[in-house]
Parts: structure tokens; C-alpha cells; sequence
């Protein structure tokens, strides 16, 4: 078949000596990262992503790519050790991960954790290889109304998934259209939104100035906000003898595993949705259908194997819709995707066409980043432990530091730095009043893709909007805006749904 | 907090909109909507909404916040979190200024020092050896691996110096 011959292509590419390199050192950096509480894989893609300007986009994916899984192996540790979750996605791991850690079983938590990650992983990987092309090539069917509608959607299931309030959930996103447009109208040439007139506006909000702002240093406010002390760490040794005797007990829960995977994966695909909702349904589902689930919470490996074998499923899926339909599955494939956009690709068939070895590298180097990352994970756990001893005295400075020179690189100005600044305090403001932080940066992201689509939309139909839900000639785009616009009404109607059963 | 917040984006929403009128913003007969379409009914959305959630938060809406804001004392940070970032978040701040003239090297190793030393307590030799370490790694990983240049500021003919030494 022909995607077996791309795949070993693709495996061959990502076999060379710099692409497993930076493999493996994304590996490395995702876990360190994941491990450390409050920074996730967002985080650390996003901070990352500068140092990726030295290599070619394929070894930069592979890069960035590493350290989504690495996270969402990292995670666990400080999940498992801690009690505090390394990211979101490690959420759901606390439940059991914890009370396991607290009745001496560290390791079993920490060994489930990594192991159940590779499953979900490898499961997921298989389906990206043979679900990717056949959705790209769907995607050849769209034109301008049909790439709007699908931003649309993507705005929709932000907007829908996202976020107990929606009101806030849309003032994000708009902010973050209303970003997108400063700079340079894209179909007139002239500049556009030059605030006093400062020259640093011309070029526009960089979306790498807005997401190291946001997601670095806001984080690290809202992470000294929690205050500096260290907390109760449970000690623990990985050897080859808990390792196995683990993966005899995971045998047992192999349908929560399959379960999982799946779940992980189609969840993961879902815009907007990522590794952090699919590791709670997955562990939600795993407790209603267990036959002993009356332990979870008290400390139960099925516990912990549900949401990591998720969360690593998610994050896969979340590429899928990234490279086909150019719309983030997740806030970390959403980051990435600007990226993409920085390198010059255009997500979708074309990618496939003209781009097969980024696409095929990419895929490969799945296989190999989830392979190197279960080994990374088991055997370097005591390395991991000891840094989270690290205080955030000395971890901050540094972190802030390098997100300073992160904001520079892309335009070489200061000024740049200073927005991340301001980003960044806007950042732990929108954090503490619950505005969603992911809508925002996508729609930078996304910001002139949306735009562009939409007034070409309009030329083509003359001025009239109706393009878009013209069944007739445009069904596909019809079907997906009419998915957005019932998206969008979801939570106003579950909000009218519950105001009507609290009066009765 | 959580009205301030929802004011100022008010606000911020009919200045932004004000600037995009700048450009057209109708829909222009050949061309489709014009340069300041977009920002201009973004910014009134945002207005809009904004007042949508200073509304919420009187008669206690979906966002949940007050139910708990109440519960706690309604305070949005405590004067211990605020306190600890200012800690760090002021020097980064200065850090930030002072570094189109003192050069990122300086300003950050100063910067390092102070939050190691004066904030984090730390000894005196472990906080010098990382304020030294964290301008020469950045060096080397930005300046030589992605050969992206550094604000330097002052400092720059001592760098020229040291660039050409190192080719």
C-alpha cells in the first residue's frame, strides 16, 4: 500500500543522525518540562519554538513534536510524586496516581503511567499514519468559502468546548482577531491599527511575541503567585524488576487501555479539545465501566493507565487536523501551527504534495519520540525527581530569561519584548478571571487565514454572505458553518436548559 | 476585579474601534469589505461582550466565580501572592528596559543574581555561577547556534572583539 511505502520513507528520514537528535533531546526537554509543576506542553513548545529557527522545519517539528510527548509523559511524574499535576493533561493522573505514591507504590503509578502513555501512543501513531492522507486529500475539495468554514469551526468548538464562560471565551477570541489585524492590511497594502504610532506595530502582533507572553511569562506569575516552598515528595526506584512485573498487571486492563487509546485519539482530533479532556473522559468512562470501580481514587493502576494512555493518544490526534485542515486540535497543536506558518507551510494537501518529507519525517519520528520518551521517562525518573527539587527561585529567573530572548528572535526588536511583557500580565489576569487563554492565540493564528478566506468569499459571491450556507453550491461549507453556528448556541442553550429546571 | 477588567475591555473596545475608522469600513462596491471592517466590528464586539460580562457579574451568571468569590473573602490575589510576584516580576521588568543598554548578557546575569541571591536566599556562589552560566549559555545557543543577534547595547565593540577572537 501506498501509505506503508510512504511511512518507511518517512521512518528513513527520521532516522537520521539529526533527526534523531533532536528527537531525543526534545524528549528530554518534554518530560523535564511536563514534569514541572505548572508547565506543561504548551508552555514548553511555545518557549521552545525560537531555537527552532536554526534547523529545517522537518527536524523542527520532529523537535517540537518530541516535546508534546515528552509532556504528557513528564506529567505523570510530578502527578504521581507530588500531587501536583505537571500540566493539565496530568490532571486526571492525581486521582489514583497519588494515594498509589502514598501507599508506597510510586513506582507501580510511575511505571503504569509510562507504559500505558507508549500504549496510547503507539495506538494513536497507527491511526495518524493511515488517517492522514485520506483526510488531506478530502481537504482538496475546498475553496475560499469552505477554508472559512472550516476556521469557523474552529472558532466553534473553542468557543463551544472551551471555558465555563462563553462570553469570555469569545472576548479572547476576538481580542485575538483584533490582534491578527494589526500591522498591514492584507488585501490593501496600507497599514492598519498603528497605535501612537509606534514603528514596532508595522509588522504586526507576532503570534510567537503573544504565546511566549501568555503561556511563559504569565504562567510564571501565576506560578510565583502560588507561593515558593517546597512540598512533601515521595522517593521512589525504577528498575527493571517493577517494570515488568507492571506490565504483567496492565495486562488485565487491556480494554481500558484500548478504550482509552481510541477515545484519546478521536478526541484529540476534535478542535480545540486536547490531551487534557480526553485524559478526564478517558479516566471518567474507565471508572463506570471497571469492575473495580469502587477503587478508583483510593489508588488503582486502571486509575492511572485510563487518562495517561489518553492523553498520549490526544495529543497525536490533535496533529491530524493541524497538518490536513490547517485547524489546531489542541492549544499546543495550535502554537505549532503558527509555526508552521513561520516556516513558510501551508497546512493541508499541498503539505502532503509538495512537503511529503516533512509530513512522512514527522510521522516516523512518532514512532521513534514515543519510543524514546517510555525509555526516557522509566529510567531517568530519579534524575527527573531530583529537579523538581529545584526550587522556583532559580527556575524562574532563568525561564523568564530565556522567554525574553524568545520574544526577540523572531523581529529583533525590543519592542516585541516589551508587548511579551504585557502579554504576559494580561496573561495572569486572564488566568485568574477564567478567560480562556487557547482562543486567543489561535485566532492570531488563524487571524488572516480568516480574513483572507472570508473577503474572498465575499468577492466571489458578490457581497452576499450567503455563499457560506449555500447548500447547493457549497455543501461542505454549509454543513460545517451550520456545525459552528449550532456550536456556538450550545452553551447558551444548555444555560437556558438550566435556568429552566432550577424553577421547577 | 473581574468588572474592572470586563470596563477596561469596554473601553479598550471603542478606542480600537475608533482607530480602524481610519481605514473603509463598509463593503466596498467591487472590492468586499473594506481594510477596517474587520477591526472595527471586532472591537464593538468585544465592547459588546465585555458589557455582557460587567452585566453577568451583577446578576450572577454562569461563570460561577462568585459563588466562590464570596465563599473565600472575594479576594482575587492575596497580598502574599502579589508580593511574591513583584518579587521577580519587577526586576524582570528592569531587566527588560535596561537591556537595549546594558546588552541581555548584563542585564539578565544582574538580574539572575538578584533573584538568586536577594529573592531565593541562595548562597553567594551558587547564585554568581548561575547568573555567570545563564549569559554564556544564552550566548552560545542563540548568537552561535541559530546565529541570531542579541540586543548589546553599550557593551557592543567588546563583543566585536570577542565575535571576531571566536571565528
Amino acid at each position: 500500500m501506498e501509505i506503508l511505502g510512504n511511512l518507511f520513507y518517512g521512518l528513513s528520514i527520521a532516522l537520521s543522525p539529526e533527526n534523531l537528535l533532536m528527537a531525543l533531546i526534545g524528549v528530554v526537554l518534554g518530560v523535564a518540562i511536563g514534569a514541572m509543576p505548572g508547565l506543561g506542553s504548551v508552555n514548553g513548545v511555545a518557549i521552545l519554538l525560537p531555537i527552532t529557527y536554526a534547523v529545517p522545519p522537518t527536524s523542527a517539528i520532529i523537535f517540537l513534536a518530541a516535546i508534546y510527548y515528552g509532556a504528557m509523559y513528564g506529567g505523570a511524574i510530578s502527578s504521581i510524586t507530588l500531587n501536583i499535576p505537571g500540566a493539565s493533561t496530568a490532571v486526571a493522573t492525581t486521582f489514583d496516581g497519588y494515594p498509589l505514591a502514598q501507599k508506597g507504590r510510586a513506582a507501580d503509578a510511575l511505571v503504569t503511567a509510562g507504559v500505558a502513555s507508549f500504549i496510547g501512543g503507539t495506538i494513536s501513531i497507527v491511526l495518524f499514519t493511515f488517517f492522514a492522507p485520506p483526510l488531506a486529500e478530502f481537504a482538496l475539495r475546498f475553496g475560499p468559502p469552505e477554508e472559512f468554514a472550516v476556521v469557523f469551526l474552529a472558532y466553534g468548538t473553542f468557543a463551544g468546548l472551551g471555558g465555563e464562560n462563553p462570553l469570555k471565551t469569545l472576548i479572547a477570541t476576538m481580542m485575538g482577531l483584533l490582534m491578527s489585524t494589526v500591522g498591514t492590511d492584507i488585501v490593501s497594502g496600507s497599514p492598519r491599527l498603528i497605535f501612537f504610532n509606534i514603528p514596532g506595530f508595522y509588522h504586526g502582533i507576532n503570534f510567537l511575541v503573544l504565546a511566549i507572553g501568555l503561556y511563559g511569562v504569565g504562567e510564571i506569575f501565576y506560578i510565583l503567585e502560588g507561593g515558593l516552598q517546597a512540598r512533601e515528595r515521595y522517593q521512589t526506584k525504577v528498575g527493571i524488576r517493577e517494570i515488568v512485573s507492571t506490565v504483567i498487571d496492565l495486562w488485565k486492563y487491556k480494554v481500558t487501555l484500548l478504550r482509552g487509546s481510541f477515545l484519546g485519539f478521536f478526541v484529540g482530533m476534535l478542535p480545540a479539545a486536547g490531551a487534557t479532556p480526553a485524559s478526564f473522559m478517558s479516566y471518567s468512562i474507565a471508572k463506570r465501566f471497571s469492575k473495580e470501580s469502587n477503587q478508583f481514587g483510593k489508588g488503582t493502576i486502571e486509575g492511572v493507565a485510563a487518562p495517561e494512555c489518553a492523553n498520549n493518544a490526544a495529543s497525536t490526534g490533535a496533529m491530524l487536523p493541524m497538518l490536513t485542515l490547517g485547524i489546531p486540535g489542541s492549544p499546543t497543536t495550535a502554537v505549532m501551527l503558527g509555526a508552521l506558518y513561520v516556516w513558510g507551510l501551508i497546512p493541508g494537501p499541498r503539505l502532503f504534495i509538495e512537503n511529503p518529507e516533512f509530513v512522512w519525517g514527522l510521522t516516523g519520528s512518532l514512532y521513534i519520540a514515543n519510543t524514546m520518551a517510555v525509555l526516557v521517562a522509566l529510567f531517568a525518573i530519579p534524575i527527573f525527581i531530583w529537579m523538581l527539587r529545584m526550587p522556583m527561585t532559580i527556575l524562574a529567573p532563568i525561564i523568564l530569561v530565556v522567554c525574553a530572548v524568545g520574544g526577540f528572535s523572531p523581529t529583533q526588536d525590543m519592542f516585541d519584548v516589551y508587548l511579551m511583557f504585557i502579554f504576559g500580565v494580561i496573561g495572569y489576569f486572564f488566568r485568574k478571571l477564567d478567560y480562556p487563554l487557547a482562543p486567543m492565540v489561535l485566532a492570531l493564528v488563524l487571524g488572516n487565514l480568516t480574513e483572507r478566506t472570508f473577503r474572498q468569499s465575499m468577492i466571489i459571491s458578490h457581497g452576499s454572505i450567503g455563499i457560506f450556507f449555500d447548500f447547493s453550491g457549497h455543501p461542505i461549507a454549509a454543513t460545517l458553518m451550520w456545525l459552528s453556528v449550532a456550536l456556538f448556541a450550545a452553551p447558551l442553550i444548555s444555560l437556558i436548559l438550566r435556568r429552566k429546571r432550577a424553577h421547577f | 476585579m473581574d468588572r474592572l477588567v470586563a470596563g477596561l475591555l469596554f473601553f479598550l473596545g471603542i478606542g480600537v474601534a475608533w482607530k480602524s475608522t481610519e481605514l473603509p469600513i463598509g463593503i466596498l462596491p467591487k472590492e468586499g469589505p473594506g481594510g477596517g471592517f474587520l477591526p472595527f466590528w471586532l472591537s464593538v464586539g468585544i465592547s459588546v461582550v465585555s458589557a455582557g460580562v460587567l452585566i453577568q457579574s451583577y446578576i450572577g451568571g454562569s461563570s460561577g466565580e462568585d459563588a466562590e468569590g464570596a465563599a473565600a473573602g472575594n479576594r482575587f490575589i492575596s497580598w502574599e501572592g502579589f508580593v511574591d510576584i513583584l518579587r521577580v516580576g519587577i526586576p524582570a521588568l528592569v531587566m527588560i528596559l535596561l537591556t537595549s543598554t546594558i546588552s541581555i548578557y548584563f542585564a539578565s546575569a544582574v538580574f539572575v543574581f538578584y533573584c538568586l541571591y536577594f529573592v531565593g536566599r541562595h548562597g553567594l556562589s551558587m547564585s554568581l555561577s548561575v547568573a555567570a552560566g545563564v549569559p554564556v549559555g544564552i550566548f552560545f545557543i542563540f548568537e552561535k547556534f541559530l546565529i541570531i543577534p542579541l540586543p548589546k547595547g553599550i557593551a557592543d565593540p567588546v563583543f566585536y572583539l570577542e565575535w571576531s577572537a571566536l571565528f
